[in-house]
């Protein structure tokens, strides 16, 4: 979930442009149908393809100059239906067959945050505030983020520190038909960031960085359970309690002035203590016509191993007594394709884009011996409009 | 007066920033030279189409400009764009009536040293850099208008 | 730490060494700075697209973090 987004837009464009840009009123929305592939009968455990999930949303941001600093405002609405993984068995022949949440769920989900630039001198530095609800879930997160550049505007170096406190209360937490599910958990996360921009020529810039994040808490999926042959019965997953991840990533941002194009190139290593090490590989090209029309096609690749306490079903308990089945902590890779146009006229823009994504054991670094059955195929379709008033 | 002008180009181009109290360097070219104004108060502003806060401080001058040309006031636009055709049609759109220098290959900024985008220098009558603006916000404008002013209002040599 | 591979770390902190070595490189001045300045040079072109992106990758995906903080929870399934 990204606050940050729009506070290094803040940060950043306040650096990035050369001297200083009176702050203006922006306003940009973002609208998303996102539709899951169904559930082939092959991989479900019903004989039967199952609808998986569909999610629409919409995004609206404003950025405004406030007490002299610059404020973002950020507000997610997202409404969510469909079925969800619910446990994994082994088929007639032992390989894994999906069994799915029978009820559809109906959800939603708003999220709003704020990123206001404050008045230091020697950095530029921005705080960010913000609330997270679903039908279930609420979360309460804050931060800080400090950026400092060169006076040649050739180097700058961010660093940023955040907290979450979330708390979940499942549906039918407790219940008569759930009697084992919990009723209300609490996570805490600490997450803390550090990047290096640099320029290295009038059409090059690099970017490094390094994050951590620390997980306390409740960790597991409430609504899962996993499949264990020796007593042919289903049982509650169980994650472990805490959870320190890394990552490092590296990005580029070529121009090719020539073509009137530029080139983005990304790479994410990360890596956690629940034994999941994943590459992630993305690639853009963007090409502009003339002063209105921008189109970018791009790729992603990504793999990632799997959780030390996943299976898609234990042939017995485990000594440590975790266990999940979520395709989310399995041995898979995926590979996706998007396309992005936008159209800018004075002071509008209006962009239209979609995206494909599929997940597959085959798309992994390493051979994957058993593959979920609930690997997600995805198509979305994005519009945005924004608009600057000046 | 051009022949020295290029020579003091060849010859300083490691020459240090130009700041408050210096001769203002010969900038010239076939349509404008600074010899040519002497005796006028004159703002250069270095600009560019991808600058932003250049294109918010263009209108005012050209404000300035209209109201203060006969004054003796003159404005100069040096544009540094790499591919001045965007630069033009933006000058264009802003309906922008002073001179304007193009300069694709930077080399007046090199000779100015220029500290950022926009930068402008405020030449007095006599020709000594009395005022640099660096970067453009609302009030600095106000502060510079004042300051053309007062210049304005010194005798011609 | 200890367990990220050598061979990622190697290559990494050699782009970084070889990019920041501050006597190789010619200050780019900031009237040179027009390409760098359009938006397609711009770290996330849409800044909101962005954050959408994230949060379906997140979702979706075991792997988190990257350039920016990381934000609340949800209870994405």
């Amino acid at each position: 979930m990204n606050k940050s987004k729009a506070l290094m837009a803040l940060t950043q464009a306040a650096l990035a442009l050369p001297g200083v840009a009176r702050a203006d009123v922006s306003v940009d929305y973002l609208f998303s149908d996102y539709e899951e592939a169904d559930l082939p009968a092959a991989h479900a455990a019903s004989g039967q393809s199952s609808e998986r999930y569909s999610i629409q949303s919409h995004l609206l941001r404003v950025v405004a100059p406030v007490w002299q600093q610059k404020l973002g405002m950020t507000l997610t609405y997202e409404t969510m239906s469909g079925a969800s993984p619910w446990f994994v068995m082994p088929g007639p022949d032992g390989r894994p067959l999906q069994v799915m949440s029978g009820a559809t769920i109906d959800e939603q989900r708003v999220d709003l945050q704020g990123t206001m630039t404050l008045p230091t001198s020697v950095v530029d530095s921005a705080i960010t505030l913000g609330v997270s609800t679903e039908d279930d879930y609420r979360s309460l997160h804050g931060g800080v983020e400090v950026t400092r550049e060169d006076d040649d505007k050739m180097t700058s170096l961010t660093g940023g520190l955040s907290y979450s406190h979330d708390r979940l209360e499942p549906t039918e937490g407790g219940s008569t038909r759930f009697p084992d599910r919990i009723r209300g958990a609490d996570k805490d996360t600490l997450s803390a960031y550090a990047g290096l921009t640099r320029v290295l020529t009038p059409t090059t810039e690099v970017q490094f960085g390094f994050s951590y994040q620390h997980g306390d808490g409740y960790l597991t999926d409430p609504y899962k359970m996993v499949y264990v042959v020796s007593t042919a019965t289903t049982y509650n997953e169980s994650r472990p309690d805490g959870r320190n991840t890394y990552a490092i990533t590296a990005r580029l941002r070529q121009a090719v002035p020539s073509l009137a194009a530029a080139i983005h190139a990304d790479y994410r290593y990360y890596r956690d203590d629940w034994k999941i090490e994943s590459h992630t590989v993305e690639a853009s090209w963007q090409q502009t016509f003339g002063e209105h029309w921008r189109v970018a096609p791009g790729v992603r690749w990504y793999s990632q191993s799997q959780a030390f306490f996943y299976s898609a079903y234990f042939p017995d308990f485990r000594h440590d007594g975790f266990a999940s089945s979520d395709y989310r902590l399995a041995p898979f890779g995926a590979l996706s394709g998007r396309l992005d146009v936008t159209y800018k006229l004075q002071n509008w823009a209006f962009g239209i884009g979609g995206e494909y994504y599929d997940a597959d054991a085959d798309y992994a670094i390493r051979s994957v011996k058993v593959e979920n059955p609930a690997l997600v195929e995805y198509w979305s379709v994005q519009l945005r409009i924004a608009h600057e008033f000046k | 007066m051009r022949i020295c002008g290029l020579l003091l180009l060849l010859f300083s181009a490691g020459a240090l920033a130009v700041a408050p109290g210096e001769r203002a360097p010969p900038l010239g070219d076939d349509a404008v030279s600074l010899a040519g104004l002497h005796g006028r108060v004159v703002y250069i502003d270095f600009w560019a189409s991808w600058c932003a806060p250049c294109q918010q401080a263009m209108p005012h001058l050209q404000r300035l400009y209209d109201d203060w040309q006969d004054r003796g006031l003159t404005v100069i636009g040096v544009n540094v764009d790499t591919q001045p055709a965007r630069a033009r049609a933006m000058a264009q759109r802003l309906a922008i009536s002073f001179p304007i220098v193009f300069d694709p290959h930077g080399v007046w900024p090199e000779r100015f040293d220029l500290p950022t985008m926009p930068t402008g220098y405020l030449v007095d009558r006599q020709g000594i850099v009395r005022l640099v603006q660096k970067g453009y916000t609302d009030q600095d404008f106000r502060t510079l208008a004042s300051s053309i002013d007062t210049l304005l209002k010194e005798p011609s040599p | 730490m200890k367990q990220i591979p050598s061979s990622v770390m190697c290559v990494l902190g050699l782009l970084l060494i070889a990019t920041t070595s501050a006597c190789s490189l010619q200050t780019v001045k900031p009237w040179q700075r027009g390409d760098l300045a359009s938006q397609e040079m711009d770290w996330e072109t849409d800044p909101l697209l962005a954050v959408y992106r994230r949060h379906v990758e997140f979702s979706k995906e075991a792997a988190s973090g990257g350039p920016v903080l990381a934000g609340g929870g949800c209870g994405c399934n």
